[in-house]
């Protein structure tokens, strides 16, 4: 009886008495694995089916997202748990010493981490469960969707969450038995006390470091359009991470001799000890604190872009579809792109309207052209190039050609323009020339650049494009059309016509897509019988809320996400600072026992102490608020691809994110360092 | 008038629910002249250390008085006394006490940088020490880098430059091989014979038979004391003894 109860009880007093280190790794255990099951729960067809059409989009985005937290629970998991084993190691060793053999250890160890296993995904299963309903509600709200209050629990979820934890706690098993079964007693015994080698400044790794912080920081700042932001942004995290690694570990301790070398600086009661030990303490800690830097900045990237995602949406939907209804005509043959034609469409447009007891408002009604060209030199852009042929993306250039009457009408202004003649609004790039050559197989049409200087015009944010921009005003599209006439008979053409035709509507006197559906007919009416003419357009008709429906269920299940996965990325930062203070809690114990008796008084040690905690502490926060500002424009030119161009929204978003952050690590802090100053005053 | 003047210390510990009482120090008085070398002997348990602490101004006594040069320790406030222990008195620990994060050199500085000398000052006070103490080739290694009896050279060091009135020493040969005492324990003599004040707590009769004059500690009391007188280190050594077998014995010198 007593013998069947004893290592169960040796391995339960293991946990107990070390319940400072364990009970905060069984905390993060649970979490993790009912974020996991909550994820792996919304990502099923069970809920998606609540979700309106987009369903599909965020059920993608979940299982992406679930894929993420299982990935980083391994990786965190298993650093975490090889934490507490080494710094468990003169226990172990001590059981060695009294006679326990490695087989008896590696019982203790086994029991413990059944123990540990089983607490956690007992408890984290059932946070899941419970919370998998609130986390429901949520995104059901935040999408759009049907809210039911129906309590579902999802066996399927629950056996892929058990069967992948219990493979990781699995591999955390077998990797702490190897732990103990390679070393030998006495190492054990004394790997905690093992004499520290004075930390070497590597002046190569350091100033490497620094260089190549500075070569992100510079292709992040230096990047101009949003195709190379996402080429480049890869490798600049890349660069980011390792650079972030190597001054962590190696720039801070060059920084220390650096100041110790100074030998007036040092030799001051303020910095004399703080410096010294600033060397131990960042070459133990700089991994740590580089992984906190990392995981902030992370976290900060991911929800000020993805907030700002969610919360510019909506306004990016309103310029992206200025109506209710929108139409966009695409004329493969432009001898129909007329002003006569044209006021034909509308007229069908408007009469269909009337007809159907329906208040629309037109809010758009743009005739122009668009063109893709590879700027050459500094005047002229050429259309020549086949896609496939291009090689520089940074110098594609997309040009659109604005009607001067457009312009007018639209900024209030009479200004009027010669043949030949243009008015240039650019964005993304500059146009600095007199003129400016379009060319296109040999022919070419040069215009001539007027300086108005004011209104600035885009045609609204509606043409807004991922490519650097050029808005041509001319005072007839038509003959640049003729001038670059293609061969080819239908398709696109190099200078592709387009009329843009949105509708607000008061009032539907008609089922909202029957009308939708309507307007197109009346307007493809009008060219009733010419099979020619009707062979020669496309009508494509964006309704806002259906278009939106996507739109927000993907913004929405990103921002979701995005919560979710910082608040583990946080957890799993706030865990490393925790044991971080706990275990320079210990070492700094012995330390301040010493400097007591030397003749420092306790005020001196204290304030000591809290200066290099405070600096050990808030360096990663001041990286990642670095990172973040250089990270911003790059981040900036991604979210135009999801057609975000409010930077405004951006920067709010950022700053929100980077305070609220700020604030709840100062908490931590203030909580952790407690933690700290009792191990310290503890043993004295 | 002494230099240090004990008198009539007691200590009681109590558990920390206020249960049980423990009497380290029952009545301790004694006296150290200026340039004494004292030792202080006794089994473990006899308060040796308790004293030791209370000497430092580590610990306070709950009855008597300590007098140094004048000065009532117990009348120093709490502020002062970090700055009052820098200055006056010189610590030598079984364990070194050196800070693994400082060279030796810099160790040795830790008083000093304390009370905001220059780094000029410091270097100069310390080279005369540092070629007596035998340690200036190893001022720029690391505590681990050097053997014990170099590390307790360097914390000799450290206690010499203040310049303090009295050198407490804790069990300085206690973490040390034979060689390393022998050789620390010569170093004591010749400082103490510059003028050195020192007062050393030991339970080696060998290191005691050192000093000029021995104290023997037996439950809280001080029991009996030797001087050296004309005596060799030899024949001091069995006085020292004997006095120690009939400690143990239990019977009244």
């Amino acid at each position: 009886m007593m013998k069947t109860l004893f290592y169960p009880r040796l391995a339960w007093d293991g946990i107990r008495k070390n319940k400072r280190m364990v009970f905060p790794y069984i905390l993060t255990c649970i979490c993790m694995i009912s974020m996991f099951y909550i994820m792996v729960f919304l990502a099923t067809p069970d809920t998606a089916a609540l979700l309106p059409r987009g369903g599909d989009t965020a059920m993608i985005i979940l299982t992406l997202g679930s894929v993420v937290i299982a990935v980083f629970s391994l990786i965190f998991l298993f650093y975490t748990n090889s934490f507490l084993i080494r710094r468990r190691a003169a226990e172990f060793g001590l059981y060695n010493v009294l006679g326990m053999n490695k087989r008896n250890i590696t019982r203790i160890i086994s029991l413990e981490t059944f123990i540990t296993s089983a607490v956690s995904i007992v408890c984290g299963l059932l946070a899941g469960i419970i919370l998998s309903k609130l986390a429901e509600l949520g995104l059901v709200r935040m999408i759009g969707g049907t809210v039911t209050y129906k309590f579902r629990v999802d066996v399927k979820c629950i056996a892929i969450t058990v069967i992948f934890y219990l493979a990781i706690f699995a591999v955390i098993w077998f990797a702490s038995v190897i732990r103990v079964r390679r070393s030998s007693a006495v190492s054990l015994l004394q790997s905690e006390k093992a004499g520290e080698k004075a930390p070497k400044a590597n002046w190569l790794l350091g100033i490497l470091g620094a260089a190549i912080l500075g070569t992100a920081y510079y292709i992040a700042v230096s990047i101009d359009n949003p195709i190379s932001a996402i080429m480049w942004f890869f490798f600049a995290v890349i660069m980011v991470i390792i650079a972030t690694y190597l001054l962590m570990i190696a720039g801070s301790v060059l920084l220390c001799r650096i100041l110790q070398k100074n030998k007036k600086y040092y030799y001051n009661p303020r910095h004399f000890v703080s410096v010294s030990s600033m060397v131990y303490r960042m070459k133990r800690n700089g991994a740590g604190l580089a992984s906190i830097a990392i995981i902030a900045t992370m976290v900060l990237v991911m929800i000020s872009s993805a907030s700002c995602l969610w919360f510019g949406t909506r306004d990016m939907l309103a310029t992206r579809y200025p109506g209710d209804i929108n139409y966009t005509l695409r004329f493969y043959d432009n001898k129909y792109f007329t002003g006569e034609y044209i006021d034909g469409f509308r007229q069908a447009a408007v009469d269909f309207t009337k007809m159907n007891d329906t208040e629309a408002e037109t809010v758009f009604d743009i005739p122009y052209a668009e063109m893709e060209g590879v700027a050459e030199n500094n005047d002229t852009i050429d259309f020549g190039h086949a896609a496939s042929e291009v090689l520089s993306i940074a110098r594609l250039r997309s040009v659109n050609l604005i009607p001067l009457s457009v312009y007018n009408d639209r900024t209030g202004q009479d200004i009027s323009l010669d043949e030949g003649e243009a008015i240039v609004f650019a964005s993304g790039c500059t146009i600095d020339r007199d003129t400016l050559n379009l060319t296109y197989e040999g022919r070419t049409v040069s215009l001539k650049l007027v300086k108005t200087g004011d209104k600035e015009f885009y045609a609204d944010d509606y043409m807004k494009d991922v490519l650097p921009q050029i808005n041509l005003i001319v005072p007839d599209i038509r003959p640049i059309c003729e001038a670059f006439e293609d061969t080819q008979e239908y398709g696109y053409g190099v200078v592709r016509c387009i009329w843009r035709y949105s509708l607000k509507v008061d009032r539907f006197g008609m089922d909202r897509s029957d009308y939708a559906k309507g307007v197109k007919e009346a307007i493809l009416g009008t060219m009733d019988g010419d099979s020619g003419m009707l062979r020669a357009f496309s009508i494509s008709t964006e309704d806002r809320e259906r278009e939106s429906v996507d739109f927000i269920s993907a913004t929405g299940s990103l921002f979701f996400i995005g919560i979710v996965l910082s608040a583990v990325f946080i957890l799993a930062a706030v865990l490393i600072i925790y044991y971080k203070q706990i275990s320079e809690g210990y070492e700094d114990s012995r330390r301040f026992g010493v400097m007591r008796k030397v003749g420092m008084t306790k005020k001196e040690i204290k304030s000591s102490i809290n200066s290099q905690l405070l600096v050990v502490f808030f360096i990663p926060l001041a990286f990642a608020g670095l990172h973040l500002a250089f990270a911003f424009p790059i981040i900036g030119k991604m979210l135009n691809l999801f057609g975000i161009f409010n930077t405004g929204l951006f920067m709010v978003t950022t700053l929100i994110s980077f305070v609220a952050f700020a604030i709840f690590y100062a908490a931590v802090y203030k909580v952790t360092s407690n933690v700290y100053y009792n191990i310290v005053s503890d043993a004295k | 008038m002494s230099l240090l003047e004990v008198k009539n210390l007691k200590k009681i510990y109590k558990t920390r629910f206020g249960g049980q009482e423990v009497e380290a120090l029952r009545d301790v008085s004694f006296a150290v002249e200026k340039g004494e070398y004292v030792a202080i002997m006794g089994e473990s348990g006899s308060g040796k250390t308790t004293l030791l602490n209370i000497l430092a101004a580590l610990d306070k006594p709950t009855a008597g008085r300590v007098i140094l040069e004048g000065m009532d320790l117990s009348e120093i406030s709490d502020k002062e006394i970090a700055t009052f222990r820098r200055d006056n008195l010189g610590f030598v620990f079984q364990e070194f006490n050196l800070l693994d994060t400082f060279s030796i050199e810099d160790n040795i500085y830790l008083p000093l940088v304390l009370a905001e000398n220059d780094y000029k000052t410091m270097s100069e006070r310390l080279k005369p020490i540092a070629a007596k103490l035998g340690i200036a080739e190893i001022l720029k290694k690391y505590p681990y880098e050097v053997s014990g009896g170099q590390k307790q050279r360097a914390a000799v060091a450290r206690a010499l430059i203040t310049d303090p009135r009295i050198i407490l020493a804790d069990e300085p040969t206690g973490a040390l091989d034979s060689r390393s005492s022998d050789e620390l324990l010569r170093l004591f003599g010749e400082v103490n014979e510059m003028g050195q004040t020192i007062l050393m707590v030991t339970h080696s009769a060998k290191a005691a038979s050192c000093a000029g004059r021995v104290l023997f500690i037996k439950d809280g009391e001080v029991f009996h004391q030797i001087y050296r007188g004309e005596d060799s280190n030899d024949s001091f050594y069995r006085k020292i003894t004997e006095t120690l077998t009939l400690l143990t014995r239990g019977g009244r010198a």
